[in-house]
């Protein structure tokens, strides 16, 4: 597998995710789940195909993670409808996976074979793997604030606030898991769990940030537009800790987190 | 939650907004007054006296909720909004500005910054006095919470008293020499009771050249006595050692593969299994947020019916 082939695979996935959302809007539910699917089937047969070409996982470059991030926007999607039902959430999640998908077609980034000997730890994939996932969930659950803030304006029902509730949660979770895998890699890779590198000083900023929301969402369940707007500030933040950071002048040059 | 005979006062902010507005200006004060933090003060047994007291404290505050409404309210979600915005941003401007001696003066060195740390401090406050007062109720469905509250107030706690404890020390060992003289963080020598001989220090190349493993074979022995450890020490794959973990760090970079001498990290962290027990509670924690603590869901479909039904009637 070469990333020339990338565009092929792409196509077809974005395809059948773009069948897969179709039928969502006619309620052909069986169609949805077959085509979404075998969209994600075959995005992913390239991920391991690159894989295996590259003899390690495919996580060590901002564009290698832009690829698990369009893989997983479509899988979060569909966990979403299957869920919820939701007839939109599709052809968003179809939507912003292809935006991920064009920018890793004109801005490739060097697929080499090499992995320097601090990557190389059966944590590495664990690690970015679920924080990937997390952003997909919380980049959904951003797009229903944005939606219920700028389009919608006249409140949030309980239903809306029940499904960005429950992608914060399930989002925050995953966040927690990358974190702490990071730290227990870091113990290993490092010498210690935690040392408050530029990266990890963002990444504790997202986590505090979305711990906010969820604390909020309980202290003042009534107040939907400032639990909006603290999760538009924590999907900021977390695009810092994600690419941000490499623009930051206070992490140049002294972060270990630079691939 | 907060909805009990004193209704909705236990989820008000404003009094958290300003007991961190009053921290803030206390920590100022106390940075003004004292310098920055020393924690290297706060070494065994000053550590754990320092955290008897404030166990202590928090058990007492529970002890006396109902009778003191501010220590009831310190366990509800308007005490924890304002604490963990005021530590967000606070850890922000950390994010923000340059850390470390090339920094601005207080806030470049955040660590030290008393503002910064009682903020924090006020976090595990109310983490802790609000898991303490789930686990007491004894109940299954409280798992999940007190997993959450109590495994961050652990963590958090064991790395910050445990710091003044952990060791961490470079030691240089040159091929077939054992050494024992090791440096610490204020670059001042420290003899150890036991060596390090290098026997081999091995660098591997990818093709075009870029690194593809460092590692060192090693025989660690203690100076007196039997008991000899032979290994390899990977990055990533750190030797053991007694209660220390042995890291590859450094090796003369202009010689590369023919390096004559291997640079190691010696850790020793006599905390680490308190935070490991935080960071597993955290783990267990966050499985139990996405399946259990998560609202329940509502389907699009099922909603539908249900305003038809409801229409009908």
């Amino acid at each position: 597998m070469t990333w020339s082939l990338f565009i092929w695979f792409a196509a077809a996935a974005v395809l059948l995710w773009i069948a897969g959302a179709f039928f969502a809007w006619k309620d052909r539910r069986n169609l949805v789940f077959i085509f979404t699917l075998a969209g994600i089937a075959v995005f992913f047969a390239f991920i391991l195909g690159m894989w295996i070409s590259l003899e390690r996982p495919p996580l060590k470059t901002m564009g290698e993670t832009r690829l698990w991030y369009s893989f997983f926007l479509p899988v979060a999607g569909i966990v979403v409808y299957s869920r919820w039902r939701y007839k939109w959430i599709l052809s968003f999640s179809t939507m912003l996976s292809l935006v991920f998908i064009c920018v890793n077609l004109f801005k490739p980034e060097i697929h080499s074979k090499t992995l320097m000997p601090a990557l190389q730890s059966p944590w590495f994939a664990p690690h970015v793997i679920v924080y990937m996932f997390s952003y997909a969930l919380l980049g959904a659950a951003t797009l229903m604030a944005l939606y219920l803030l700028i389009f919608k304006k006249t409140g949030a029902s309980d239903h809306e606030m029940n499904i960005t509730d429950n992608l914060v949660y399930v989002g925050l979770a995953f966040l927690t898991f990358g974190m702490l895998f990071g730290a227990l890699w870091a113990k290993v890779a490092w010498g210690d769990y935690w040392s408050w590198d530029p990266k990890e000083t963002w990444a504790a900023i997202t986590w505090l940030a979305y711990l906010v929301y969820i604390h909020l969402r309980k202290a003042r369940p009534r107040d939907w537009q400032m639990a909006c707007a603290v999760l538009l500030i924590a999907f900021v933040c977390l695009q810092i800790c994600w690419w941000g950071i490499n623009y930051l002048p206070s992490a140049q040059g002294n972060s270990v987190h630079t691939y | 939650m907060g909805k009990d005979k004193n209704g909705s006062r236990l989820s008000e902010m404003r009094p958290g907004f300003l007991i961190m507005g009053g921290l803030v200006v206390l920590g100022l004060i106390l940075q003004v007054l004292f310098g920055e933090i020393v924690w290297s003060a706060l070494r065994f047994p000053v550590n754990v006296i320092v955290l008897a007291l404030g166990g202590a404290a928090i058990v007492v505050m529970y002890a006396l909720r109902r009778r003191v409404p501010f220590f009831e309210w310190m366990m509800h979600n308007g005490a924890a909004v304002p604490a963990l915005v005021c530590t967000l941003l606070l850890t922000i401007v950390m994010g923000l500005t340059v850390q470390g001696p090339s920094g601005m003066p207080w806030v470049g060195n955040m660590l030290r910054f008393w503002p910064f740390v009682l903020s924090w401090g006020w976090v595990v406050a109310v983490a802790s006095i609000a898991g303490l007062n789930h686990l007491l109720r004894w109940k299954l469905r409280e798992i999940p919470f007190v997993l959450n509250h109590c495994g961050v107030a652990l963590a958090v706690i064991a790395a910050t008293f445990g710091a003044p404890d952990k060791q961490d020390l470079l030691l240089r060992a040159y091929e077939s020499i054992p050494e024992w003289r090791a440096v610490d963080q204020n670059r001042s020598l420290q003899e150890l009771d036991f060596s390090i001989t290098l026997h081999k220090f091995i660098m591997e190349t990818y093709p075009d050249g870029s690194p593809k493993r460092f590692a060192s074979e090693i025989t660690v022995a203690p100076l007196s006595g039997t008991g000899a450890v032979d290994g390899t020490v990977d990055v990533n794959k750190p030797l053991k050692y007694g209660g220390w973990k042995i890291y590859q760090y450094d090796y003369d970079a202009e010689a590369g593969a023919k390096s004559q001498y291997s640079v190691f990290e010696l850790v020793r962290d006599p905390w680490l299994w308190a935070v490991y027990a935080g960071i597993f509670m955290m783990i267990a924690g966050a499985l139990c947020l996405m399946l259990f603590m998560a609202p329940k869901p509502v389907r699009e479909d099922e909603r539908r019916s249900q305003n038809q039904r409801r229409e009908s009637l």
